[in-house]
């Protein structure tokens, strides 16, 4: 009854109902798109950063994390791999064997990050390949010659088919020294990884380092960041506990996650103010609302209804409307989000520049996770009913006769 | 008659003053002198040894064997023989640099002094105690403790203390020097703030190139348990004439 009186309410000025509903409408829209950006940049940049460095997850053995030598290592294991595997959400697994060592060449020394990959895979998962500004990639896993960061190259003064040596710790104390041929230089947008890393073949970084078969880290990677912790749980479950340890990238660089959190609470601000501006606006209507309104209001307490009753009424036609906003917002929002993941924005001119730079791809890509449209919805929802109050409680301090006159 | 009866009385009287002034002498060995004799006695003016270092670990354990030739304090020479991985690799000490052979690699390194606080080869051993250890006479300061016991035998504890000259990381250094051999059977080093760092035992005392020496060398890093560094030596030959010339970076190349 209540209902159906306030649905015929809302319709008896159309003009007003569709103005709310519209900045209903907007303001839903306008939240659902901003988060969905924000949101999918910062996916595209932890994709990116993660598939060069630790992956969303890494499986180690247990206690390599703390002390990073080459004695926590542990042998590379088919079976764990099936494991692994087993879980959807698990895409890749990238085996490395991540070392430090000395590089050397002519009379230039420098500290390095030594990665034993196998080429195949970090090509299919991070386009390694792609990224070679001169000479070759590595083509088998067994190859002698490593791939080192243009940076590296230039601070060590070398060239594609130079000669570099290598010095570093091997398994169980023993020496790891070797010379490598350059067959290429590869250009990396992290800036620390460009100025210092070296890849080799996986079996040629075991060879030098007297670890024949053993891995420091299997990097697992995902279609999507999904529920990070709750998926490290189940792979832990899956594998021996005792033996291997699940770390996610949160873990690992805390800075990047940082940055984001950071980064993210600006953008909440700005999202707040966004909030700001659209409940004014209801306000507005609302007040409007309730002055034109006001001698049929008085007119219906004064022939006995109850205030109670009134103010629920309202509440219900401002919750209608409100929903109706919502509803329209959402199904603009999901269509233009869904537009852009197909298309995603291609970045152009300088800022392409920057981005590639950073080693992040320059397209912008829109996060079509549930989870936003809920709570932009969510959020513009109770907004809107916390405003109803507000003719409500005119409502209860309304007098009739006064009202009537008016 | 009474001069054999005369000749017997003086020379028991010369014994008798001998023996009593070899034992007030013994009596009067400073602590320096004491380090030094059993300094002397481990080194030599040269020597060429056969040595085999077992590195433990408390998850697994490995050994390399090497050979080694020493001339006085300021140069040693060591050529590690096995395993097949590192056989070839030649440390080189003249006075205070060491230099570095990696046949695998074909290059000859300076260790910089940043590296000298580091493992030598993995082991317990610094790449500074292959460099200073020699110079335990010359840059300490010896006081007598007394006399304690180590494997049942009777030892003068010595501390030594650096000479503010030195370059030396302990603060102070405890040796157990045995009173019979002149052989140092135990060394306790300490750091600046006076903790136990290292503990060194030796024993197995064997006769090797014609001296009594203790064969086997034992390094106990006192916070990592379960790790330790054994030495030992399986033949050594003292005295054996070697030519400057054999310390240098061109020999290390062409050593077998």
């Amino acid at each position: 009854m209540l209902l159906k009186l306030a649905w015929l309410n809302i319709w008896r000025n159309k003009r007003r109902t569709i103005i709310t509903a519209t900045s209903v409408f907007f303001a839903v829209l306008l939240a659902i798109l901003f988060r969905s950006l924000t949101d999918g940049i910062y996916d595209n940049m932890i994709h990116n950063v993660v598939s060069y460095s630790s992956g969303y997850l890494q499986i180690h053995q247990r206690g390599y994390w703390d002390e990073q030598s080459i004695d926590n290592t542990f042998e590379e294991d088919e079976q764990l791999y099936k494991e692994l595997l087993k879980n959807q959400n698990v895409a890749y697994l990238i085996p490395r064997l991540q070392t430090f060592a000395l590089a050397s060449y002519a009379d230039k020394t420098k500290g390095v990050l030594l990665l034993g990959i196998d080429p195949a895979k970090e090509k299919m998962v991070n386009k390694l390949h792609e990224k070679i500004i001169d000479g070759e990639y590595i083509e088998t896993i067994n190859e002698k010659v490593v791939v080192l960061g243009e940076g590296l190259a230039s601070q060590l003064k070398l060239k594609v088919n130079d000669t570099l040596v290598l010095l570093g710790q091997g398994y169980h104390a023993s020496s790891a020294a070797a010379k490598y041929r350059v067959k290429g230089l590869i250009k990396l947008g992290a800036i620390e990884l460009n100025n210092n890393v070296v890849y080799m073949p996986l079996k040629q970084s075991q060879l030098m380092h007297g670890a024949e078969n053993r891995l420091s880290s299997v990097s697992v990677m995902l279609d999507k960041t999904k529920n990070l912790e709750r998926l490290k749980e189940s792979l832990l479950y899956s594998i021996n506990p005792d033996l291997y340890e699940v770390m996610t990238w949160k873990e690992m660089m805390p800075e990047l996650d940082q940055f984001i959190e950071a980064d993210s609470t600006a953008h909440y601000i700005i999202v707040g103010v966004l909030y700001f501006i659209i409940s004014f606006g209801l306000f507005g209507t609302l007040l409007m609302m309730i002055f034109e309104r006001k001698h049929e209001l008085g007119i219906l307490i004064a022939i006995g209804m109850k205030r109670r009753l009134l103010v629920i009424i309202l509440l219900l036609e401002s919750i209608l409307i409100s929903l109706i906003g919502c509803f329209a917002g959402i199904i603009a929002g999901v269509m233009v989000v869904k537009w852009f993941t197909i298309h995603p924005i291609h970045l152009t001119g300088e800022i392409k520049q920057v981005y590639e730079e950073y080693g992040i791809e320059s397209i912008i890509y829109f996060s079509s996770q549930e989870k936003i449209f809920v709570v932009q919805t969510l959020i513009v929802l109770v907004l809107s009913i916390l405003l109803a109050f507000y003719p409500g409680y005119k409502v209860m301090k309304l007098k009739p006769v006064e009202a009537i006159n008016s | 008659m009474k001069k054999s009866q005369f000749l017997k009385f003086t020379l028991s009287a010369i014994f008798f003053i001998m023996s009593v002034i070899i034992a007030f002498g013994q009596q009067d060995l400073s602590a320096t002198d004491i380090v030094k004799k059993a300094d002397d006695n481990m080194r030599g003016k040269t020597s060429q040894a056969d040595i085999t270092i077992k590195i433990i670990r408390p998850t697994w354990s490995r050994e390399m064997t090497m050979k080694a030739w020493s001339k006085g304090d300021d140069y040693s020479m060591i050529l590690i023989t096995s395993p097949a991985k590192e056989k070839g690799t030649v440390f080189l000490k003249r006075t205070k640099e060491v230099w570095n052979w990696i046949p695998s690699i074909e290059r000859n390194i300076k260790l910089p002094p940043s590296m000298m606080s580091q493992s030598w080869m993995g082991t317990d051993f610094t790449n500074d105690d292959l460099v200073k250890e020699a110079s335990s006479v010359v840059d300490y300061d010896h006081t007598l403790l007394g006399k304690d016991s180590v494997l049942d035998k009777d030892c003068y504890k010595i501390q030594m203390i650096p000479k503010p000259s030195a370059a030396i990381v302990w603060e102070k250094v405890i040796v157990w020097i045995d009173i019979l051999d002149y052989l140092q059977l135990k060394a306790e080093f300490y750091d600046e703030d006076g903790a136990l760092v290292n503990i060194m035992n030796s024993s197995d005392i064997k006769v090797l190139g014609g001296r009594k020496i203790t064969s086997k060398i034992e390094m106990f890093p006192v916070d990592k348990k379960g790790n330790s560094t054994v030495i030992i030596y399986n033949d050594i030959v003292f005295d054996v004439p070697i030519n400057d010339n054999f310390f240098t970076t061109r020999n290390m190349k062409q050593l077998k």
